[in-house]
């Protein structure tokens, strides 16, 4: 049963049963159960080296005015100007200086629609690569399913944000590939076992519960008590590794900033190092309907540096080339500027950065016009995007994710990847 | 005449009185029943006697049953034990309290303290639970509240907590009272949700815009003031047209104001009295809220008590309702919310007839191989994650340390009363309520790490390393005073401890293939048996068996 | 829609009535406005805008000429005492030279003052020097007669918004986006003192500050510095915060008031000025569009406050809020610039040398010609 619940300002969240209740209307079998790597497509990715995705979110809609798509001078230009970049003939916004030299590492597509002004909806358009639709999976639980390795030491796809909204990222592929949120760079409570539990008898606790667990869903819908189980699973994987919640080292901070983003981009190193197949930092808040341009001075202050250290660094360690980086927001912001010295939302016409694993660098995909106010050439939207992230990464988005028997596209089959980006 | 006739039989079965008709519960069935159709082949059995018992104790009383409660129940010949335990829970103040929780979470969604002592509104439900009051009175007293006595003060914490902001209160005064929330209709015309106008959200806000936060320059308590004048305009944002509004409930009549008094005031608003006019349009809010022709009113009420013992909303989401998001049975609903008001609004009647229901008491557990059954169906027995409060009272309960706690409670009780009863029943709930005091700071622990948003279920590695690792679990394992732990520690081998775990912690006797995998477990700890039985214990708490109410 | 006005000679000996202020003129641009300022002799009423250009208006003619020559808005202008010269900082970090009455306006000189945005320029009270702050937390001082840099005071950990210099010509005052005052020492170029205020704000919604001054003024005897700008935030990316004018005795180095509308309605004030005859004036932005010309008495607002040891140790939470706070002075007259469905909101205000008329920046494009006197017919 199709149900329209209304509109989705940032804090109406559906109850978490309700969207489980939802997905029931997909069809007997909708329901992922803990999946074995069954797949042939699944096996075939296995082969390939391993791969991994960061992904960088400015919540609240950056300026692409302010950021990828500068038209200084216009009309609707604004105060800033553009500079130079690595990139011959490639200008972005001043407020970049440093990632400006580092655009040889991305490409930039400056002509997304998604024909929506809404945060909730245009968010969950670029996570999911379809329009609206609550049961489909996030693109880093889709590359959590298909890229990471059973035995990885750390969860498959890590969100870093203070914030937050329930994000049901797995939807119909079942919990065990839904995100672990890391509320900033604080370790959480109750990282240490007990004292006089060896690690052993820990070891052996957490096995006879998952056996408990066992008997009990052999017989019980089992989506409810899967999302239970994968945050044990979770929590053993953060007690293994209570060291990346040490204190950060000084030369490091002192390359990526002491602020929350430069550490926040920091720990992103260090899990996909470490073992993550998509860590996804957050960073707020982009939604300047006032003094847009003094925010973007603060918000972009925060984000350039240390968001072009990592890009370096990804790149200096050899990651980069199997490491899928984006930074993306959830629409941008109106040229037109409001008598606030704002600029609002604007969903028709703005960009997003893309690069390292399979990415073209140094491409501009796409244009606005003159003034900003519309796409002029070559206009995508979420769904051919989501389906260039996945080819990039080497998995086949037109092939169907297998759930319980039933198959279910993985990208929109309506829309194809933008083969311009892909190397 | 034939149609004549019809329209006088249709009228005399409307009015047949209530005995006439087969229970609430057994109408229940038969509507869910029919939107199964062929799915019906896969329904699940009944819930055997162990499965009630627990399910029944959650739901009814908020936490898990006692052992010899479990016993008692099993043990009891009667046909009609079901429900027999039925009218027992729903009488002791345990029940009370369940509803405390749910009505103060619902309410005041965790709201941190602001101007009323939230123990003075918990004591307020509890209360009222307590002597069953009517859900009519109950939100009458709650939307009429002014916060200037001092004995009344814990029932104005919904008003006066939310500071009289107009945004915040309409929005949840739309929410709770009538499932609907308006928020977004008060910028527009809700942008796809048809029956959400604007008139809406502004008609309810007519009701309390006059009003006012008053802070008395002496005691410094907050209540809550009126002018006597004070209009609600409002300007479209797509239209630009202005309109204006009286006090109006969605589309019932408009509350039109009598003619002005010469004097419109009891008493003045100045900065040392709270105003008081003498027609209060705040006033006329819960009259008309809980007015019959207020079909909002009762709808919500039954949508939200199915929702707390079948697991989902015959609505969902429960403040979602209108025409484009229907019921997944509008005449069940219809008929809850009916006969909910034909009882006067008895919270205590609905919720007994819908655990009597055979819909409600099926089994959780499903065929091996079935797919997961669509929810809205009700084939079986939905999943429900306890509540942070239950998850606490439950554990707790587990542990012994309830019993433990109740037995220092009512040392002290006796030292300091001559002739203190437990056995007489308004001692029995004094004992009670120091026992809940004693074991309030837990509760507490618990709420702050696994309440969440909207009580959406969202399970955290967080929640999961309090779990494994918190040390306030640990202090609960260690043997004292009788507790659990020390009655495993007692036992003469390791089977009896494993059937003492179970029936006290699951409230269920151990299969052979359990006793087997338990046995295997405690031996892996050899000589260190205490820590063995406490491991045991603790991976059961841990588990989703306990988790879940099922 | 260039409205020219006959300007009456006299215009100083008329009777000031701040209570009678009334649109005189309005000067139109296509795009909004960002600041204005008349020129020192009254030839000339000048206003950036949301371009590149600043514009200058006769205000007998009602001519309008284009002065090109920035990459970026202007958001500030200043002129030598003698009113030949004047002086423009944009966003694009660059200071320019114009001559006022240049028939064909063009850029006499053109120096790198900041990197990123330059947002203040003032000219000295001896028209020696020039003083510019920037986002790159630097001020700077420059010789007015050949452009070149012959001081730089580091110390703003966040960006200056604007910088002012004593009347006595040895000190700076400056105010960043954390709403702290400092004074310097113009020898030395040493920071002599820092004085805190309210005039900032952390919006955890959205996680970034807010705050600055968007205009600062010294009273001419030097007692008193004022700042235009924001306090209170509750959502800033909104514009949802408190527009305030907050004044500073300078001997005392402590905030004595806060300036705020009447009607404590949300916004940013964005302008301010002193009157000789005992008035301060603000130019405010109201967050729902429209403007507002405040008027506050002097005397009553340099009288200082008794705020109580309660008051104190509550901190500067009551400080921020209109309704609470115990430095608070209402307005003793306002005017809004407001017409039905037209986003006029100030950006910005002056006071011409003749004392008696007001421009006003709009968002509209307009820029208003105020006189606080009785209208005069004909």
């Amino acid at each position: 049963m199709k149900r329209n619940t209304g509109c989705h300002p940032l804090d109406h969240v559906h109850s978490r049963r309700n969207f489980l209740a939802g997905t029931a209307a997909l069809g007997a079998g909708a329901m992922a159960g803990l999946d074995g790597f069954s797949s042939q497509l699944v096996a075939d990715t296995l082969k390939s080296d391993q791969k991994r995705i960061l992904q960088i979110y400015m919540q609240g809609g950056v300026s692409q005015l302010e950021s990828w798509d500068p038209k200084p001078g216009t009309l609707y230009g604004g105060p800033f100007q553009s500079i130079p970049t690595s990139v011959p003939g490639l200008r972005i916004c001043e407020l970049l200086p440093y990632t400006a030299q580092k655009m040889h590492l991305l490409s930039v597509v400056r002509s997304i629609n998604l024909n929506t002004d809404d945060h909730h909806q245009g968010h969950m358009f670029m996570e999911k690569g379809r329009r609206g639709e609550s049961a489909y999976p996030y693109i880093g639980s889709v590359v959590n399913k298909y890229l990471a390795p059973t035995d990885s030491p750390l969860p498959g796809f890590v969100h870093i944000s203070t914030r937050g909204l329930t994000d049901n990222t797995a939807g119909f592929l079942g919990s065990s590939y839904a995100q672990m949120r890391l509320e900033g760079i604080v370790p959480p409570d109750n990282l240490d076992r007990q004292q006089e539990l060896s690690e052993q008898q820990f070891s052996r606790r957490r096995d006879f519960r998952s056996q408990l667990n066992q008997q009990f869903t052999s017989r019980r819908p089992k989506a409810l008590v899967d999302s239970y189980d994968a945050t044990f699973n979770q929590a053993a994987q953060l007690m293994a590794r209570k060291d990346l919640f040490e204190k950060q080292s000084e030369d490091q901070l002192d390359r990526y900033g002491r602020h929350d983003f430069g550490r926040y981009c920091l720990m992103a190193r260090t899990l996909l190092e470490e073992g993550s197949t998509c860590v996804k930092v957050t960073h707020h808040g982009y939604d300047t309907h006032a003094e847009n341009f003094n925010f973007h001075v603060e918000q972009l202050g925060e984000f350039d540096q240390p968001f072009s250290t990592l890009l370096g660094d990804l790149e200096e360690s050899g990651m980069l080339e199997s490491t899928l980086v984006m930074v993306y927001s959830e629409f941008g912001r109106t040229p037109k500027i409001n008598h606030r010295y704002g600029r609002d939302h604007w969903g028709s016409a703005w960009s997003m950065a893309l690069g390292g694993c399979g990415v073209q660098t140094g491409a501009v995909i796409g244009a606005t016009n003159d003034k900003g106010t519309e796409v002029v050439d070559h206009e995508v939207h979420g769904g051919h995007l989501f389906h260039t992230y996945l080819q990039a990464l080497g998995i086949d988005s037109t092939a169907n994710h297998d759930i319980d028997g039933r198959e279910i596209p993985i990208g929109d089959p309506a829309v194809e990847p933008i083969k311009e980006l892909l190397a | 005449m034939p149609l004549l006739g019809l329209l006088i039989a249709a009228l005399l079965v409307q009015s047949a009185p209530a005995q006439d008709l087969p229970p609430l519960h057994q109408r229940i069935d038969q509507l869910v029943r029919a939107t199964q159709g062929e799915m019906a082949d896969t329904l699940a059995a009944p819930a055997s006697d162990t499965e009630f018992v627990r399910r029944l104790y959650l739901d009814l009383t908020g936490r898990i049953p006692t052992h010899p409660a479990v016993q008692e129940f099993l043990n009891n010949p009667a046909d009609n034990r079901r429900e027999q335990l039925v009218d027992q829970l729903l009488s002791t103040p345990q029940h009370a309290l369940r509803l405390q929780h749910t009505f103060d979470v619902m309410l005041m969604q965790r709201l941190p303290k602001k101007h009323v002592e939230p123990t003075a509104w918990q004591d307020y439900l509890f209360s009222s639970f307590l002597q069953n009051k009517s859900w009519k009175q109950l939100a009458s007293e709650l939307l009429s509240a002014d916060g200037a006595e001092q004995a009344t003060r814990g029932q104005a914490r919904f008003l006066l907590d939310r500071n009289l902001n107009v945004d915040e209160t309409v929005r949840d005064i739309g929410r709770f009272f009538l499932g609907r929330d308006l928020q977004c209709a008060q910028c527009h015309d809700h942008p796809s949700i048809g029956d959400y106008p604007q008139q809406h959200y502004y008609g309810l806000s007519a009701f309390i815009k006059r009003s006012y936060l008053f802070t008395d320059p002496d005691s410094k308590l907050a209540s809550i003031g009126e002018k006597a004048e004070g209009d609600v305009k409002f300007t479209s944002v797509f239209t630009n047209e202005e309109n204006s509004t009286v006090p109006k409930l969605l589309n019932l009549p408009a509350i039109e104001d009598p003619k002005p008094a010469e004097d419109p005031y009891v008493t003045k608003p100045d900065n040392k009295a709270r105003g008081v006019p003498r027609y209060s349009r705040r006033q006329q809010l819960a009259p008309a809220m809980i007015a019959d022709d207020n079909a909002a009113f009762r709808l919500n009420i039954a949508n939200r008590l199915w929702a707390l013992v079948m697991g989902r909303g015959l609505v969902e989401p429960l403040d979602m309702m209108h025409a484009d998001n229907p019921p997944s049975h509008p005449e069940l609903l219809d008929l809850l919310a009916n006969d909910l008001r034909d009882h006067d609004y008895d919270i205590r009647y609905l919720v007994r007839q819908l655990v009597l229901s055979k819909t409600y008491q099926l089994s959780s557990e499903v065929a091996a191989d079935a797919s997961d059954p669509a929810a809205q169906l009700y084939l079986s027995s939905a999943l429900k994650p306890l509540t942070p409060e239950q998850l606490a009272w439950s554990t707790m309960q587990a542990v012994g340390l309830i019993e433990q706690t109740r037995q220092a409670e009512l040392a002290k009780l006796t030292a300091d009363n001559e002739g203190f009863d437990p056995a007489q029943a308004d001692q029995a709930l004094q004992l009670e309520r120091a026992v809940h005091k004693a074991l309030e700071s837990h509760v507490t622990t618990y709420i702050d790490v696994f309440a969440s948003a909207n009580s959406a279920f969202g399970p955290t590695a967080k929640q999961a390393l309090f779990l494994e690792n918190n040390e306030l679990l640990s202090s609960w394992l260690e043997p004292a005073n009788g507790n659990l732990l020390d009655q495993l520690n007692a036992t003469a081998s390791n089977d009896d401890a494993i059937s003492t775990l179970y029936l006290v912690v699951l409230s269920r006797p151990a299969r052979d293939e359990e006793r087997q995998a338990m046995a295997q477990f405690l031996d892996t700890f050899a000589a260190d048996r205490l820590t063995g039985l406490a491991q045991a214990t603790r991976a059961i708490l841990c588990s989703a068996e306990f988790r879940f109410n099922h | 829609m260039n409205e020219p006005t006959a300007v009456p000679t006299d215009l100083a000996s008329l009777p000031l009535d701040v209570t009678k202020t009334h649109k005189v003129a309005s000067y139109q641009h296509q795009l909004p406005l960002t600041c204005c300022r008349f020129d020192p002799l009254s030839r000339f009423v000048f206003a950036g805008a949301e371009d590149l250009n600043v514009y200058r208006w006769d205000l007998s003619s009602g001519r309008k000429m284009m002065l090109s020559g920035h990459n970026s808005w202007v958001r500030s202008m200043d002129f030598s005492p003698d009113g030949n010269w004047l002086y423009t900082a944009g966003w694009d970090g660059e200071l320019h030279w114009w001559l006022t009455d240049d028939p064909l306006p063009r850029s006499r000189r053109m120096v790198r003052a900041h990197v990123g945005s330059a947002r203040w320029v003032r000219v000295s009270p001896d028209g020696s020097l020039l003083a510019t702050c920037g986002n790159d937390n630097m001020i700077r001082v420059w010789r007015a007669d050949v452009g070149e840099m012959i001081a730089e005071l580091a110390g703003h950990e966040r960006n200056p918004y604007a910088v002012n210099f004593h009347p006595d010509g040895k000190h700076l005052v400056s105010q960043d986006l954390m709403g702290n005052v400092f004074i310097w020492d113009l020898d030395s170029a040493q920071r002599v003192a820092s004085i805190a205020t309210v005039m900032t704000g952390y919006d955890n919604k959205f996680a970034a500050d807010m705050g600055g001054a968007r205009d600062m003024r010294l009273s001419p005897d030097g007692r008193l510095v004022a700042t235009a700008g924001i306090t209170n935030v509750v959502n800033s990316f909104a514009g949802q915060q408190d527009p305030i004018i907050g004044l500073i005795d300078w001997e005392k180095r402590t905030v004595l008031r806060h300036l705020r509308p009447e009607d404590n309605s949300t916004g940013v004030a964005w302008g301010i000025r002193f009157h000789p005859d005992g008035y301060i004036i603000g130019g405010i932005a109201k967050q729902s569009g429209s403007g507002l010309i405040c008027f506050w008495k002097l005397d009553e607002a340099s009288s200082p406050v008794k705020v109580s040891k309660k008051e104190e140790k509550e901190g500067d939470l009551k400080l921020r809020q209109a309704d609470k706070d115990p430095l608070a002075l209402k307005p003793f007259h306002s005017l809004n610039v407001d017409e039905p469905k037209v986003l006029d909101c100030i950006r910005g205000i002056d006071l011409a040398a003749d004392n008696r008329r007001l421009a006003a920046a709009c968002f509209d494009g307009s820029l208003r010609i105020y006189q606080m006197t009785e209208e005069v017919s004909g």
